[in-house]
């Protein structure tokens, strides 16, 4: 058996600034990385709700700091990362995870008013998040960022074309960093999640879930937000020091499946 | 239910979620699994629109019956203003309410039975089988409870329910579900281009299908044979328009051997034909009849049995020897949809439909014969608004398509990919658009099935549907 490197298989002592921790996917990412032994800087505009998913965290004994943060207001972000590397003396991964859902037709009257929330936050925050944090990252010795897209940027539910467009414009923007950033060897990386039981999908009865999971999907059901964390985990390992500008589905198969 | 548009990611279509929950009425189930549904989510004039926005013509009037179209604005204001009032209330035990009567009275007016009282129900199904129950109760009442049988035609359709399905005479509606019941016979469809002798003129093929009507009755014994049912022209089993002076033929016989004619204008009443009813379109004089369907413009499901006053006379006095009268349902005159019939029927008055219809009829006759000369068409018939292409695969022989190559569903496809809504029986396409269509929603409706017709020309050149 060949030597194995020694490249590292953990987050341990690493700091991670994770946006939209009050639920869902963003929770269980912030649960996890505390549980491998990262500092977590968990954010939200939810301030209750960030703030009980960082109690959760340390009542196990593990390192979380809460931070009430609007990604929409762009000298917040600034303010936030620049506490959040003092406090913990520097910052190694960016996790921009928080969104929202803003559907309706292209020729409502809304559009125009919901298109610049879904932009704002979902694209626009994601740009800003990680100008913030380029500095710091760029003096770590593993620097990684995931953004959450969708398989909405890989394709389409009709009605909801402002948000498609957002998160393909995160894939685009994950791509143009990833060879932007690529020599200083900073690893910019997007995932795809598909049907989750989030905030987002918990209006959609339990028996539709069912139904669109098994007609969709090759695993025949949603996933969980722990199953998405363990992705984001896995692009921010040390050793997964050569995979930059993917947008890796985290969707059961609903992006493969034709029938 | 419906989702908010924020929650429509990665929720089921309204397609997805069909096959789960939904056993689909006279469909080819395996089909159905394997394509899905189409999902319709509303409509306005003539036209739907399909879950996708897509836009149709709706070429066969919903299942031939959205006779004022879509999106009536007194419709739904008539059975809002009823809902308020009285949402429900019944005619059994002596109960009665305004718009029962006031509907049964403009039925009695304007009905193809003269002096005839209404008995309602929901559906042509259920219409067609309170006719047969009253027949037999009427002949039991007059002591003679062996008259019972009923004749209706091959090809004839009158629902699905057991007595009407026994007289619908289409195999997919018999086989496998043990229809029909004994008491009931079928003789030849009048289609002289399907079941004409080669040279028999359509004079004689009348006068034979009389005398086969004649033979099977005294056959059977008059005795035994209580009712003869028919469309005045023939829908869901391919628009067949009866030869001239089959009825008045028809009837001779009927009269004879004392069999009442039970006349079926669920599809061909109120306008359909260019005549208020079918019955006088085709030369008919029927002691019953069942209406359903347009009677509404199908905005809530009703349908009535016109029964003449001397029947129920008879109804009266069995009543005194054997007590209630015991037919009904319990949405026999159901107040809302006596009421929003009525305003469609005042509706159908002031915009003179009948008279609309017939006129547009005409338009839509002859352009259909436009397609008389079409490679693939073997015979365009139909009368006033009701029409049929039938598809062949020799236009000199007559000879049809084996019916696995599915020519006609083909067809029907194509149209509906080019935005009309038509229906395939077997391998003819039928039309049955709203009375209220223009001449240039005619053109439209032509227009479109034209390209679906060629395209199906190719797809048959080119050996589609061969195995």
């Amino acid at each position: 058996m060949t030597e194995l490197t020694t490249l590292s298989r953990s987050v341990a002592g690493k700091t991670a600034l994770i946006t939209g921790c009050a639920s869902g996917m963003g929770r269980a990412t912030a649960k996890l990385f505390a549980a491998e032994g990262a500092n977590v800087a968990a954010t939200d505009i939810n301030a209750d709700g960030v703030r009980a998913t960082v109690a959760e965290i340390r009542a196990a004994g593990r390192e979380a700091t809460a931070w009430t943060l609007d990604v929409g207001d762009g000298d917040a972000i600034r303010r936030v990362v620049d506490e959040v590397a003092d406090r913990y003396g520097g910052l190694d991964i960016l996790v921009n995870n928080a969104g929202i859902s803003r559907g309706g037709p292209i020729d409502g009257d809304e559009y125009e008013v919901r298109w610049q929330e879904t932009v704002n936050v979902l694209l626009t925050a994601h740009q800003r998040t990680i100008r913030a944090a380029l500095p710091y990252l760029r003096k770590s010795d593993s620097p990684r960022i995931v953004n959450i897209a969708s398989t909405e940027g890989l394709g389409a539910t009709a009605m909801n074309s402002a948000y498609s467009a957002a998160k393909t414009g995160v894939i685009g923007l994950t791509r143009g960093l990833a060879v932007e950033l690529g020599k200083e060897g900073i690893t910019v990386n997007c995932i795809c999640p598909g049907p989750i039981r989030t905030a987002m999908t918990e209006r959609i009865p339990e028996e539709h879930k069912q139904i669109y999971a098994r007609r969709r999907t090759a695993l025949r059901r949603y996933g969980d937000p722990e199953e998405v964390a363990h992705g984001t985990l896995h692009l921010c390992l040390p050793a997964s020091s050569f995979i930059t500008g993917v947008a890796l589905p985290v969707d059961g198969g609903l992006t493969v499946r034709r029938a | 239910m419906s989702l908010p548009a924020e929650a429509t990611v990665f929720a089921p279509s309204t397609s997805d979620r069909d096959h789960l929950s939904v056993l689909h009425p006279t469909t080819d189930l395996p089909a159905l699994r394997r394509d899905g549904p189409l999902v319709i989510e509303r409509g306005q004039g003539i036209r739907v629109w399909d879950e996708d926005g897509r836009e149709y013509i709706e070429g066969l009037a919903g299942l031939w019956c959205t006779a004022l179209g879509y999106g009536v604005e007194e419709l739904a204001e008539a059975a809002a203003e009823q809902i308020r009032k009285l949402s429900f209330s019944h005619l059994f035990a002596g109960r009665s309410h305004e718009p029962a009567v006031a509907l049964a009275e403009k039925l009695r007016e304007i009905g193809p039975v003269p002096n005839a009282k209404a008995f309602f129900g929901t559906s042509g199904s259920d219409a067609n089988d309170t006719q047969v129950k009253l027949i037999w109760y009427y002949n039991n009442a007059l002591g003679r409870p062996e008259k019972k049988k009923i004749i209706s035609r091959r090809r004839g359709y009158h629902g699905v329910s057991l007595a009407a399905g026994s007289m619908t005479g289409l195999p997919p509606f018999h086989k496998s579900f043990d229809l029909p019941l004994p008491q009931f016979r079928h003789v030849t469809c009048p289609h002289h281009y399907r079941e004409g002798e080669p040279g028999e003129t359509e004079a004689e093929f009348t006068a034979r299908l009389a005398a086969e009507l004649d033979e099977l009755i005294r056959a059977e014994g008059p005795e035994t044979v209580a009712a003869f049912i028919a469309e005045p022209v023939l829908g869901a089993g391919g628009v067949v328009v009866p030869p001239e002076g089959y009825y008045p033929a028809i009837q001779k016989v009927l009269d004879e051997h004392d069999v009442l004619l039970i006349d079926d204008e669920v599809i061909c009443g109120f306008g359909r034909l260019g005549t208020p009813f079918g019955a006088e379109a085709m030369g008919m004089r029927p002691d019953t009849a069942s209406v359903a369907k347009a009677l509404s413009s199908a905005y809530v499901p009703i349908s009535a049995v016109l029964v003449p006053d001397g029947m129920v006379d008879v109804f009266v006095e069995a009543g005194e020897r054997w007590g209630v009268f015991g037919h009904g349902f319990t949405y026999t005159g159901h107040p809302v949809c006596a009421a929003v019939a009525l305003k469609a029927l005042e509706l159908m008055e002031e915009r003179d439909l009948f008279a609309h219809a017939d006129r547009v009829g005409r338009y839509f006759q002859a352009g259909l014969r436009r397609f008389a000369d079409h490679p693939l068409v073997g015979e365009v018939r139909g009368r006033g608004l009701l029409g049929a292409c039938e598809l062949v695969a020799d236009r000199g022989t007559r000879e049809a398509f084996p019916v696995q190559r599915g020519v006609g569903t083909y067809c029907m496809n194509r149209c509906l990919d080019h935005g009309v809504i038509l229906r395939a029986l077997g391998d003819t396409v039928a039309f049955c658009p709203p009375l209220i269509v223009t001449e240039s929603d005619i053109d439209e409706i032509l227009e479109r099935f034209g390209r679906g017709l060629d395209e199906t020309l190719a797809w048959v050149e080119a050996g589609g549907g061969a195995s």
